[in-house]
C-alpha cells in the first residue's frame, strides 16, 4: 500500500515537472506580452525586464522558475506589480476549494439518492422523470445554469444574492447548486446503471433466494456494490468542476482562483496563468490519488500493486 | 416412497413478450417424497429453470401461472402466497444452491456474513451467533481452516471453495427442500464429484429432499433416486433412477442417454440429437418431439401422447406404448440397456 | 380416441433442416440496432431534430452569408439596438415589449425607438442592432463547425491511438497508456487555454484546442475494446492466416467496436459545444465579429438584467443541441446493446 502510494506520488511529482516545463516554454512563444505597450520607453522596458528576469538566457529563467515552484514561489504577477503569484493564489484557493467541495458534496449525495430511486423504480414514472432531468443536467453546462440561476432568483424573484462572497451563507448557494447540477447528473446516471446491473446480478439472485427483502436486499447488497464504483467518478467529476468553478466564479463575483485565472487571460499575466496551471493540475491529481487510495481502501476487490 | 413433500399439480408457465405469449412450462406435475432426490432433466430451453423458478417464486414480472396450477407444501398452495409470505419460506424452507459460484456471491461482503444472513432472517438470531452458526456451517461443507475464512472476501476463494459457500448458504436455516440448479456445471470436473458427495452427505445428515436440475445425465446416476425427464415444457418420462437408465421408454430419453459418454463408448459412438427444441411461442401440435425423432409415429404430428403406465414407478408420454404402436426396435446402445434391465430384474426375483 | 391403427405407423423424424430455423427473422446488427433504436421516441425525435439542425445550418451558408448577420447600419443603431423578441402575433412575452427592471409594466420598445411599424424581429436584437435570429443562424453553424470537426480530428487520432495501443500491447502499449494518464491528469481547461493561448483565437485555433483534449476517451474506449477483441476467435484466426495488422484493424477491429465508437461520438460533440462556449467566455472564443453560441452568450452576459433574451435564445439553442445528442448517444448505446434490450 504505502509503495504504491509513493510510486503514485512520483508519477504526480513527475507529471507536474512536466505540467511547468511544458506551461513554461509555451509561455515563450505565446503572442504579447503585457509589455508591448508602445508608451514604454526602450529604458522602462529594460528594467522591467530586469525586474521580471526576462533578460536572463531561457534556460537560466527555466531553472529559476523550477528551483522557485519546487518551493512554492511562482514569481511575481504581471498584473499587481508587487504581488507574488503565490499569494494571490494563497488567498484565493480556500474560496475555490470550499465552493468546489460543497459543490461535490451536494451534487454526489444529491446523485446518488437520484440514482437508487431512479434505478429502484426502473422504466415507470419515477424513472422517467429523474431519467429527463439527469439528461437535461449533463447537457447544461454549468455557466449557462449559473447564468439562468442569476436571472431567475437574483433578478425575476430576488431570493439569493448574485455576487460576492463570504459574507452570508446564502451567497454560496447559487453557485454551489450551478456547479452541483452537472457531478449530480453524472452520479444519477451511473448509479442507476450500476445498480440496476447490480439488481439483477446473480448475486441479488441469491440474496432473493435466501428470502430477505427487497429493501434488505437493496440496503444490503445492491447499493454497496453500486456505490463503490462511484468513486471512480470523482476525479472527472473534481475536473469538470474546475473548468466550471472559473466561469461560475466570474459570473457570481467569487473571489477563487478560477476568477483570478479569467481575468489574467486577456491581460498576459503569464506568471499567474502559469502558477494557476500548476495548482489546478496538482489539485486534480491529488483528487484522483485520493479517491483511488479510498476505493481500494472501501472495495475489497481491488489491490494496490 | 409415499410421503410428497411437494406436489407440483397442472404447473403451466407462460412469459409474455413482444413476440407473443411464450408457454414456458405445458402442464408439468411431479411429487417429491421425503428425503429422496429428484433430477430434472433436459436442454437448455426445455423448461427445468423456469421450475425452478417458480419454485422459489422467483420469476421475472412478466411470468403468467394459470389459477389451475398448484405447487402444495406443507398444505399450503405455493402459488397463492404472497411476497413476504415468500420471504419467509424462501431460503428457510426451501432453498436453492445457484449454478455459477463465480457470480452467485456478493463480492462486497464477508462470505461468512453472507453464510450467517439467512440466520438472522429467519431464525432472528444476533449477529455474532449467526456467525459462530456460519462458521459451524463452513466446517460442514469443508472449508478448510475456517476460522480463518470467515472474514474473507469471495474473489480471495476458488471456485470450488465458493460453491462450497453457496451450499452453506442454503443450508444455513435447514431447509426440508433443496433445489440445486446445475450446480456443478460451472465447475471443473474433479471439483464437481466433491460438491456431488458433499451434498450426498449433507443430505443424508439433514433428511432434506433435493430437486436437482441438471442437462448432465451423468451426473444423475449418482446423485438421484429418481429422474424426470423434461422437453419443450412438459415432462415426457419419469421413474427411478434405474428404470430412466436401463429401461427408458420414451425416443428422447434414448436421445439424451446415447449423447451421454460412457465408459464403453466407442470411438464416433456418441449421437446427438438432430435438431433444435421447437419454438414455444407456438408450440407444435401433437408430441413436441415428433419432428426430431425417428421413430415418430403418424400420430404424434395429430395428437399429444398421454402418460403411459410402465410400472408403479415409472411412465412415459410416447404412443410407442400404446398397444396399437408397431414394435419398435431401439438404437443398440439402448437395446444393450434393456438387457441389462432386465439381467437386474433377474437377479431382483432371485433374491 | 380417435385415432385409427392407420395413425400408428412409423413416419420418422422430418426434415431436420427445415426443422433447424431461427425464429426471429435474421437481422444484422445494423438492423436489428436500428428496429431497437426505433423503440426509443426521446432518441428518434433527437435524431430528427438533429437532422434538421444540421441541415439549417449547412442550408443557411447560402441564405445568409456571416457578413449580412455580422453587419450593422452605425447610424441606426439607437433605432434598432436591443429590441426584444417580436413574433407579430399577440403571444405574450413575445409582443416586442419587456418589462425594464424596476418597472410594472412593460414597454413597447418597438414603438419607443421608432422602429418602422411594418419591420420585426422574432428573436430580437443585440445591443448594436443586428438581428438576434441571424447571429444565432450564424452562431449554431460556427458552434456545430467547430464541434463536428474537432470531434472528427478526435476520431481519427482516437481511434488510431487506442487500436495501436491495444493491439502492441507490452511496453508500446505501457508508455502510451502513460501519456493518457499524464494528459488526462492536467484539466481539460488548462489545455484548452494554453493552446487557446498560444494558437492566438480564431476558429482553427478552437478547433485544435478542443480536440487536443478530446481524443483521450475516445483513445481509452477504443484501447479496451482492442484488447477485448484481439483475444476473439475471428482476429486470431486472421492473424493466423497472415493477415497485417492494419488489415485487421480496418477489417475486424474498427468495425466491431463502430457502436462504441458511435456512442462515444455523440457524447464529444456536446462537449466540445460547451468548451467552445467555455473558451469565448474566457475571451478566446471566435473573434468579433464571428458569432458563435458562446460568444453570444457571453457577450450580452452583462447586460443579463435588462436583455435577458439575447443570453437565453442562445443558451437555448446550445442545450437543445447538447441535449439532442446526448438523448440520441444514450438511445444508440441501448440499441447497440442487445442485452439492454427485454426480448
Amino acid at each position: 500500500m504505502w509503495k504504491y502510494i509513493l510510486k503514485r506520488l512520483a508519477l504526480l511529482l513527475f507529471t507536474l515537472f512536466l505540467v511547468i516545463t511544458v506551461t513554461f516554454f509555451l509561455m515563450q512563444i505565446m503572442p504579447g506580452t503585457p509589455f508591448n505597450n508602445p508608451k514604454l520607453t526602450p529604458e522602462a522596458l529594460a528594467q522591467l525586464k530586469t525586474t521580471y528576469g526576462l533578460d536572463l538566457p531561457l534556460w537560466q529563467q527555466y531553472w529559476n522558475y523550477l528551483v522557485g515552484a519546487l518551493h512554492g514561489d511562482f514569481g511575481t504577477s504581471f498584473q499587481y506589480q508587487n504581488q507574488s503569484v503565490s499569494m494571490l493564489i494563497g488567498q484565493r484557493l480556500p474560496v475555490s476549494a470550499q465552493l468546489g467541495a460543497q459543490a461535490l458534496v451536494v451534487g454526489v449525495i444529491a446523485g446518488l439518492i437520484m440514482g437508487a430511486a431512479s434505478a429502484r423504480n426502473k422504466n415507470n414514472k419515477i424513472d422517467g422523470t429523474l431519467g429527463i432531468v439527469s439528461t437535461l443536467g449533463i447537457s447544461v453546462p454549468s455557466f449557462i445554469l449559473g447564468i439562468v440561476l442569476v436571472y431567475l432568483f437574483g433578478f425575476k424573484w430576488p431570493l439569493f444574492p448574485v455576487s460576492g462572497w463570504g459574507d452570508s451563507f446564502s451567497q454560496s448557494i447559487l453557485p454551489t447548486i450551478a456547479l452541483a447540477v452537472s457531478p449530480a447528473a453524472v452520479t444519477t446516471r451511473f448509479v442507476r446503471s450500476e445498480m440496476i446491473e447490480a439488481l439483477s446480478s446473480d448475486y441479488v439472485q441469491l440474496a432473493k433466494a435466501k428470502g430477505l427483502s427487497p429493501k434488505e436486499i437493496v440496503n444490503k447488497h445492491a447499493y454497496r456494490n453500486s456505490m463503490i464504483p462511484v468513486l471512480t467518478l470523482i476525479g472527472p467529476m473534481a475536473a469538470g468542476l474546475l473548468t466550471g468553478s472559473t466561469l461560475i466564479e466570474q459570473i457570481f463575483s467569487i473571489p477563487g482562483i478560477g476568477q483570478q485565472f479569467v481575468l489574467s487571460i486577456p491581460s498576459k499575466d503569464f506568471p499567474v496563468i502559469m502558477g494557476t496551471t500548476v495548482v489546478y493540475a496538482a489539485m486534480l491529481m491529488v483528487m484522483i490519488l485520493i479517491t483511488d487510495i479510498l476505493t481500494a481502501i472501501i472495495d475489497p476487490r481491488v489491490r494496490l500493486q | 416412497m409415499s410421503n410428497p413433500i411437494l406436489k407440483v399439480e397442472n404447473l403451466h408457465v407462460n412469459f409474455n413478450t413482444y413476440a407473443g405469449t411464450v408457454q414456458a412450462i405445458r402442464d408439468v406435475s411431479f411429487d417429491l417424497n421425503q428425503g429422496e432426490t429428484l433430477a430434472i432433466v433436459g436442454e437448455s430451453g426445455s423448461g427445468k429453470s423456469v421450475t425452478t423458478k417458480t419454485l422459489m417464486g422467483l420469476n421475472a414480472k412478466n411470468a403468467l401461472i394459470p389459477d389451475n396450477s398448484r405447487l402444495i407444501f406443507k398444505d399450503r398452495n405455493l402459488l397463492d402466497l404472497t411476497e413476504s409470505d415468500w420471504q419467509s419460506v424462501r431460503g428457510n424452507e426451501i432453498a436453492m444452491i445457484f449454478q455459477d459460484p463465480m457470480t452467485s456471491l456478493d463480492p462486497t461482503m464477508k462470505i461468512g456474513m453472507q453464510i450467517a444472513e439467512p440466520l438472522i432472517k429467519h431464525r432472528n438470531m444476533k449477529k455474532e451467533d449467526a456467525l459462530k452458526r456460519a462458521l459451524e456451517l463452513m466446517k460442514g461443507v469443508g472449508i478448510p481452516d475456517s476460522e480463518e475464512h470467515i472474514n474473507d472476501y469471495p474473489h480471495q476463494w476458488s471456485g470450488g471453495m465458493r460453491q462450497r459457500a453457496v451450499v452453506a448458504i442454503a443450508l444455513a436455516a435447514d431447509p426440508e427442500i433443496l433445489i440445486a440448479d446445475e450446480p456443478t456445471t460451472a465447475l471443473d470436473v474433479t471439483i464437481q464429484a466433491q460438491i456431488l458427495n458433499l451434498m450426498k452427505t449433507l443430505q443424508k445428515d439433514t433428511g432434506s429432499s433435493i430437486i436437482f436440475i441438471t442437462h448432465d445425465l451423468g451426473v444423475v446416476a449418482g446423485m438421484a433416486n429418481r429422474v424426470a425427464v423434461m422437453y419443450a415444457g412438459k415432462i415426457v418420462e419419469y421413474g427411478t433412477v434405474d428404470e430412466i437408465f436401463f429401461n427408458p421408454q420414451h425416443p428422447y430419453t434414448w436421445g439424451l442417454l446415447n449423447s451421454m459418454p460412457t465408459t464403453d463408448t466407442q470411438q464416433g459412438g456418441l449421437q446427438a440429437i438432430p435438431g433444435t427444441p421447437p419454438d414455444l411461442l407456438e408450440p407444435p401440435k401433437g408430441d413436441a418431439f415428433a419432428s426430431r425423432n425417428a421413430y415418430a409415429l403418424a400420430i404424434d404430428s395429430k395428437e399429444e401422447p398421454p402418460f403411459f403406465r410402465v410400472s408403479d414407478t415409472h411412465y412415459a408420454a410416447t404412443w410407442l406404448l400404446d398397444e396399437r404402436a408397431p414394435k419398435v426396435t431401439p438404437p443398440v446402445k439402448i437395446q444393450k440397456r434393456w438387457a441389462h434391465w432386465r439381467e437386474m430384474q433377474e437377479q431382483e426375483s432371485q433374491a | 380416441m380417435a385415432a385409427n391403427t392407420q395413425d400408428f405407423v412409423i413416419v420418422g423424424a422430418q426434415d431436420s433442416e427445415a426443422n433447424e430455423h431461427i425464429a426471429k427473422p435474421a437481422l444484422s446488427f445494423w438492423q436489428d440496432a436500428w428496429r431497437r433504436l426505433k423503440l426509443n421516441k426521446l432518441a428518434v425525435i433527437s435524431l430528427w431534430f438533429l437532422a434538421f439542425i444540421l441541415a439549417f445550418a449547412f442550408v443557411s451558408n447560402f441564405v445568409m452569408p456571416q457578413q449580412q448577420a455580422n453587419s450593422f447600419n452605425s447610424d441606426k443603431v439607437g433605432v434598432y439596438k436591443n429590441l426584444p423578441p417580436k413574433s407579430g402575433l399577440p403571444i405574450p412575452g413575445w409582443s416586442g415589449q419587456i418589462k425594464a427592471p424596476g418597472d410594472t409594466t412593460s414597454t413597447d420598445v418597438y414603438a419607443s425607438q421608432n422602429v418602422p411599424k411594418s419591420e420585426k424581429f422574432i428573436l430580437g436584437t443585440d445591443n448594436i442592432g443586428r438581428s438576434l435570429a441571424k447571429r444565432v443562424t450564424v452562431g449554431l453553424r460556427i458552434s456545430l463547425l467547430v464541434a463536428l470537426v474537432a470531434t472528427f480530428i478526435d476520431l481519427l487520432v482516437g481511434v488510431a491511438y487506442g487500436v495501436l495501443s491495444g493491439w502492441k500491447g507490452g511496453w508500446v502499449d505501457n508508455v502510451m497508456q502513460r501519456i493518457i494518464e499524464i494528459l488526462s491528469s492536467v484539466p481539460n481547461l488548462i489545455i484548452v487555454t494554453m493552446l487557446g493561448l498560444v494558437l492566438g483565437g480564431g476558429v482553427l485555433s478552437i478547433i485544435l484546442a478542443i480536440a487536443m483534449t478530446g481524443w483521450l476517451g475516445m483513445a481509452r474506449q477504443v484501447r479496451n475494446m482492442t484488447l477485448t477483441l484481439k483475444e476473439r476467435d475471428y482476429v486470431l484466426a486472421a492473424k493466423s492466416l497472415g493477415e497485417s495488422s492494419f488489415k485487421i484493424a480496418i477489417k475486424h477491429l474498427i468495425p466491431n467496436m463502430a457502436g462504441t465508437i458511435i456512442v462515444q461520438i455523440m457524447m464529444t460533440v456536446p462537449t466540445a459545444i460547451m468548451f467552445e462556449a467555455v473558451l469565448s467566455a474566457i475571451n478566446l472564443g471566435v473573434k468579433p465579429p464571428t458569432a458563435s453560441l458562446g460568444s453570444l452568450i457571453s457577450d450580452a452576459s452583462s447586460m443579463l438584467q435588462f436583455y435577458p433574451y439575447q443570453v437565453l435564445i442562445p443558451s437555448a439553442m446550445l442545450v437543445l443541441v447538447s441535449l439532442a445528442f446526448i438523448l440520441l448517444g444514450d438511445g444508440l448505446r441501448d440499441a447497440f446493446d442487445p442485452r439492454a434490450s427485454e426480448d
